[in-house]
């Protein structure tokens, strides 16, 4: 029987909510006999709506909405970040929610999705309003996260900071330390080494391991990094480390080209002292509008979402696509690169490389017992691989593009459980 | 001393097979009398009843049995049988060897056992789920990854363990993989297991061969019983160099003496199919064979048909498959009994290398599974033969005498509470 529409998110408004089951119903016919499970993956296990009231520094009281959506845990603990941004709403958690489930499956980790947020503006508030909103809406989620059940992390709006005061509430809660309940915290209170370059470590194994499938080798290649944070530096500096020419890069304050390659850590300490690439001696400026035009093999959205649109995707001179970002390639762009045949390696595996220490992070919180970066690094790479390789092979059976692909793994994994552990009760 | 033992209601053969071989031990051994009261008594015995809705709209009720009988060494491991069989008395006999075998192989686990008096290939596959459901709900309050952890046995399967699993797991709120080992790999199973009790016992026949100068290469093998752990001793002993000449399961055997076709087994062929001469199982045990594993049900070898055992030695691949009085005819006829404690070991070590990676949730190659398991089958090996030497007695009594002797230090250095 087919199920009801939901009930408690308005049809005329369903956000992105709806693109996600757009997503769902595009992978369908490819899911056999396991897509009579299919509404499995269209309706949440839970939402949690909470009232966040906290005292303001000037003795006000000001409330704000708080969410907590558990989207899938067939195949393991929901698992996902808390975002504060002015506006989040439901519909938004439940599919960030739903796509930690499809990433998390999509990388094999023994996790189902859940996400948080809060309608705030954390920028308005003080260190000690932001500590206090953080505090009550952990007791108020209190209820339903865990080691065992939901484990948040940080996201927009959230960093190592917030999930520290997290861990504190949740653990002063139960009346034991509960490490393993946050991920993404200080190193102090069990945070994970290599957290920092995770994500573009992971952006850098993807495409290689999609490189060598097309018979691409990575030394003497050229890169090109648009964005130039945390996922965009780390990548570029991996990049670098294997022999790879970085031969253009960009972020908010401007692009700039090299043909002989840049070295990303000389990069770094511009950035540092100048606040972006804009004006870095090593390397020439050039229009953002001829970014996208720089001949490379490796090209590594790793800024915003909605970066690579149909406007810009038909000039575009790679071999290869790692997305660092999440969302960055538009669905009309990904027709004109598949048809152009650039090679895309979805957001979904090439950028699951935070999420996958954040995994790391939890194990070594159950063992109190902690790895060294060079174990961590290398117990990443083991799981990104496999993670490619097992979308690259249901890519080349079916004859899909790698973003299909990754929905279908992670879709089938999903419901393979959710069929072996049957209906409860 | 041991008539104050545990009585079971009914049926008690393999309850009283191993308080028979403990009595013999005793007598090697010494241990705290303490333990004894211990070892003779198990330390809970549970019996619940199962009503289950059937298809047709009828409720049935089913007898079910959890027995945990030993954790001085740590929590109680042990799998659940569905089987018409079923008994107290059989189900606390499983849960002693598991104490046992945990302790030949030093892993932190004590014993226990668990069944339901059911055929499960007469019920439907809902009928058999909500069983299994309501099954776990009755001993939710008693088992979990650090009391009492199930497992499959004949009967049951990663299905089931499956949907274990998920009714404690929802029951308790959270993801709690460690309740059950055996579980499908999706749900935080480990690689390597499905073969390992057939891989473990290789692994002990081809190293005892090894030390105690057995034939290995082109030697004859036949196998009793087709379930998981007789498939993957087929296959394993393919890999060794066996020579697998017969093999059997409930409807007869099939007999080849130049060797039969074990790869199209694994591929799935059924026995009738793989040529070979037909025999019944009777005349499979009487084969002249260098080894024979009956990997069955339990007392299948017994004093009815022990004297017509054709075997150089037989490796019991089923726990209890040799009753003492079989055995005592064997040892007469000098033929070497490699004990179920020891044989039957590598499914429990795969079990115990589940629950750790359940413990830390993280998850190991197939090859880190294999070589462990490897490990510890060759140290439990070398401490049993060691033993076997020392007291100059058969392999039986080494097990055993290395078991009690763990299982007496672990008690006695917990003392007893409170």
């Amino acid at each position: 029987m087919k199920s009801e529409p939901l009930s408690y998110l308005s049809s005329e408004n369903i956000g992105p909510w709806e693109i996600y089951l757009e997503q769902v119903d595009r992978v369908t016919p490819y899911l056999g006999k396991l897509a009579v499970l299919v509404d499995h993956l269209k309706r949440p296990k839970r939402c949690l709506i909470v009232d966040v009231p906290i005292h303001l520094d000037d003795g006000s009281v000001a409330y704000f909405e708080g969410y907590r959506v558990h989207h899938n845990t067939a195949r393991g603990p929901a698992k996902g970040g808390v975002r504060y941004h002015p506006d989040v709403t439901l519909s938004e958690v439940m599919a960030l929610a739903a796509w930690m489930t499809i990433k998390n499956a999509a990388v094999n980790l023994p996790y189902g999705g859940g996400k948080g947020g809060i309608r705030v503006d954390p920028r308005k508030l003080s260190p000690a309003e932001v500590e206090r909103l953080t505090r009550r809406y952990t007791s108020e989620i209190g209820i339903i996260i865990g080691p065992d059940k939901d484990i948040p992390a940080p996201d927009m709006g959230t960093g190592p900071r917030e999930m520290a005061w997290m861990m504190d509430t949740y653990s002063m809660n139960v009346g034991r330390t509960a490490s393993g309940v946050v991920t993404g915290k200080p190193i102090a209170v069990g945070g994970s080494l290599g957290r920092q370059d995770a994500t573009g470590r992971g952006v850098f194994v993807t495409a290689t391991a999609a490189a060598e499938k097309i018979g691409l080798p990575v030394e003497g290649s050229r890169v090109v990094v648009q964005g130039f944070g945390n996922v965009g530096n780390a990548a570029a500096r991996i990049f670098h480390d294997a022999k790879a020419k970085v031969v253009a890069l960009s972020d908010v304050t401007g692009a700039v080209r090299n043909d002989a390659g840049m070295d990303p850590y000389d990069v770094l300490k511009w950035v540092s002292v100048h606040g972006g690439v804009r004006g870095y001696p090593g390397a020439e400026a050039i229009p953002p509008g001829e970014f996208f035009e720089v001949p490379c093999e490796f090209f590594v959205p790793a800024a915003l979402e909605k970066q690579i649109t149909e406007h810009n995707a038909w000039k575009i001179r790679a071999k290869i696509i790692a997305e660092g970002a999440n969302g960055p390639t538009t669905p009309a762009a990904d027709d004109i690169l598949s048809e152009r045949g650039i090679l895309v390696v979805p957001d979904v595996v090439a950028n699951a490389g935070g999420v996958t220490v954040s995994y790391f992070e939890w194990v070594q919180d159950f063992n109190s017992y902690f790895w060294t970066e060079a174990e961590i690094n290398q117990k990443l790479e083991r799981i990104m691989r496999q993670a490619f390789e097992a979308v690259w092979q249901v890519a080349q059976d079916k004859g899909v593009s790698l973003r299909t692909a990754a929905y279908i793994v992670a879709a089938t994994r999903v419901l393979e459980a959710r069929a072996l552990r049957g209906l409860y009760p | 001393m041991l008539r104050n033992a545990y009585r079971p209601p009914g049926d008690s053969g393999l309850w009283d097979h191993f308080i028979g071989r403990l009595e013999r031990t005793l007598r090697v051994s010494r241990i705290h009398p303490e333990t004894v009261e211990y070892l003779t008594h198990p330390r809970r015995t549970v019996e619940v009843s199962l009503p289950v809705k059937m298809d047709d709209g009828k409720v049935r009720f089913f007898t079910g049995y959890r027995v945990v009988h030993n954790i001085s060494k740590g929590t109680a491991c042990g799998g659940v049988r569905y089987h018409p069989g079923v008994t107290m008395g059989q189900t606390a006999g499983l849960a002693a060897l598991m104490t046992l075998k945990a302790a030949v192989y030093n892993l932190p686990f004590g014993g226990s056992a668990g069944g339901i008096i059911v055929n499960p290939r007469a019920l439907s596959s809902r009928e058999l789920e909500r069983l299994t459901r309501r099954y776990a709900s009755e001993l939710v309050e008693l088992i979990g990854p650090e009391e009492d952890v199930l497992g499959p046995d004949v009967g049951t399967d990663a299905r089931v363990m499956a949907w274990l699993m998920d009714t404690y797991s929802m029951s308790t709120g959270q993801t709690v993989p460690g309740v059950v080992t055996g579980k499908p790999a999706t749900l935080g199973g480990t690689l390597g297991k499905d073969d390992a009790g057939g891989q473990g016992l290789i692994i002990l026949l081809t190293e005892l061969a090894r030390r105690l100068g057995w034939p290995l290469e082109g030697a004859t093998l036949a196998i009793q019983g087709l379930g998981q752990v007789g498939q993957a001793v087929a296959a394993a002993a393919r890999g060794a160099g066996l020579r697998v000449v017969a093999l059997s399961n409930s409807q007869g055997g099939i007999y080849d003496p130049s060797g039969l076709d074990v790869a199209a087994i694994e591929a799935g062929a059924r026995l009738q199919g793989l040529g070979g001469r037909p025999i019944r199982n009777e005349e499979l045990l009487a084969l002249p064979v260098d080894y024979l594993v009956p990997a069955a049900l339990e007392m299948s070898i017994h004093a009815e048909n022990a004297s017509s055992i054709g075997a150089r030695v037989v490796i019991e691949g089923a726990n209890g498959a040799v009753t003492p009085e079989a055995e005592a005819i064997l040892r007469g006829r000098g033929i070497t009994v490699v004990p179920d404690i020891l044989a039957g070991g590598g499914g429990l070590v795969a079990s115990y290398l589940e629950w750790v990676q359940d413990l830390t949730m993280f998850f190991w190659e197939e090859s880190e599974v294999r070589s462990r398991l490897r490990e510890s089958a060759v140290v439990a090996l070398e401490s049993v033969l060691e033993r076997s030497q020392r007291l100059d007695g058969d392999l039986r009594l080494g097990a055993y005498s290395v078991a009690i002797e763990r299982v007496n230090e672990a008690s006695r250095q917990r003392g007893v509470y409170p």
